[in-house]
């Protein structure tokens, strides 16, 4: 066989024989699958095509949406609990405690405030007041310092209440605290 | 120019298929997969290369030299392909002017240089000028190496090959 495109140089023609006699020979057929390999070809030229490469994207982005989407919902329900969690404690924080708290009347040391203030009035005004503990409280003192006749509302100028208009409770009390003495 | 399609790799792999792997030999044990790998890089390929067959033989020399490199046993491996040489060449049906073992022998103790040169030649198919392109180098280094290749594998063949006679009988004409 002529080596044609040799650079204008003809083979010798003890080469030329060599060169025939391995013509002859036929190289070993390759172990390649055929078929195997044209599939493989034919996967690798879809996958380094734009369309293979978008699908595969999009069967990723879609597995991972897939994979993604539990956890995504636990973390979003978990976070609406924390944030009502949170606005029921702020809620709870702000309502507005009113306390009411009685103060009583300063007691002084002077009688005639005592007289005038509170025992009188409370006397005067409302039996029901004589069962409040500070009333009690200011009634015992006021006999102790004044005496029964503390008792006895004060002669009022045209005052037309008559001794015998005074509450029932003070000739049983009277009766109570002098007579069962003597 | 477009990807190379499936008929393009069908009609490489059947002309060429056993040359690569014969090309291949020479630096690796795993011949065949590094001439898949070729087909494989050949079709991953968005456009087709100019000269395919030589692109296809140049891919497989470099695949196979990395290969070779890689194989931490290469002189057993050089042993077991001296040895397996029968491999090479199929039996053929009638009697040819040299012996197919022996001549893979005397392939195998060539320079890689001139091994390429030659396998590509005569099996490949390949012009100098593609080979060159293929080794880079230029087209009269490569017809060098051609000729001594031969030179080498004549005097290593000298006693088995058959007188002219035989060779002019079986040969076909070229």
């Amino acid at each position: 066989m002529s080596t044609g495109n040799s650079p204008g140089e003809e083979l010798p023609e003890d080469l030329k024989t060599i060169e025939t006699a391995l013509r002859q020979l036929t190289p070993g057929a390759s172990q390649i699958d055929r078929d195997r390999l044209m599939y493989l070809a034919g996967q690798a030229s879809v996958m380094n095509s734009g369309i293979g490469s978008s699908i595969i994207s999009e069967t990723r982005f879609a597995a991972n949406n897939r994979r993604n989407l539990w956890p995504m919902a636990t973390a979003a329900l978990a976070l609406i609990s924390i944030t009502l969690g949170g606005l029921l404690l702020h809620a709870k924080r702000s309502e507005e405690l009113v306390v009411r708290v009685e103060r009583l009347p300063v007691e002084s040391g002077n009688s005639s405030d005592i007289v005038s203030s509170g025992p009188t009035d409370s006397f005067t005004f409302g039996v029901s007041t004589v069962g409040n503990n500070a009333n009690y409280l200011q009634l015992r003192n006021l006999l102790l310092v004044r005496g029964v006749d503390a008792l006895l509302p004060s002669p009022v100028p045209g005052n037309t209440v008559s001794p015998t208009s005074t509450p029932p409770i003070l000739p049983t009390l009277r009766h109570e605290m002098f007579d069962n003495q003597s | 120019m477009n990807a190379p399609g499936p008929e393009l790799l069908g009609r490489l792999l059947d002309e060429h298929a056993s040359a690569l792997t014969l090309l291949a030999r020479r630096w690796c044990g795993t011949p065949e997969d590094v001439v898949q790998e070729a087909f494989l890089q050949l079709a991953r390929q968005t456009e087709c290369p100019r000269d395919t067959a030589a692109w296809l033989y140049r891919v497989v020399r470099n695949g196979a030299i990395s290969a070779g490199r890689a194989e931490s046993r290469r002189r057993r491996h050089e042993a077991a392909a001296a040895a397996e040489a029968s491999n090479w060449f199929v039996k053929a049906p009638i009697e040819m002017a040299i012996d197919a073992r022996t001549t893979a022998a005397a392939l195998h103790q060539l320079p890689s240089e001139e091994f390429e040169v030659i396998v590509a030649h005569v099996w490949g198919g390949l012009t100098f000028a593609q080979i060159a392109q293929l080794v880079n180098s230029t087209t009269s280094t490569v017809h060098r190496r051609y000729q001594s290749g031969l030179l080498v594998l004549k005097n290593l063949l000298g006693e088995t090959c058959l007188p002219e006679t035989v060779l002019a009988k079986n040969c076909p004409k070229i």
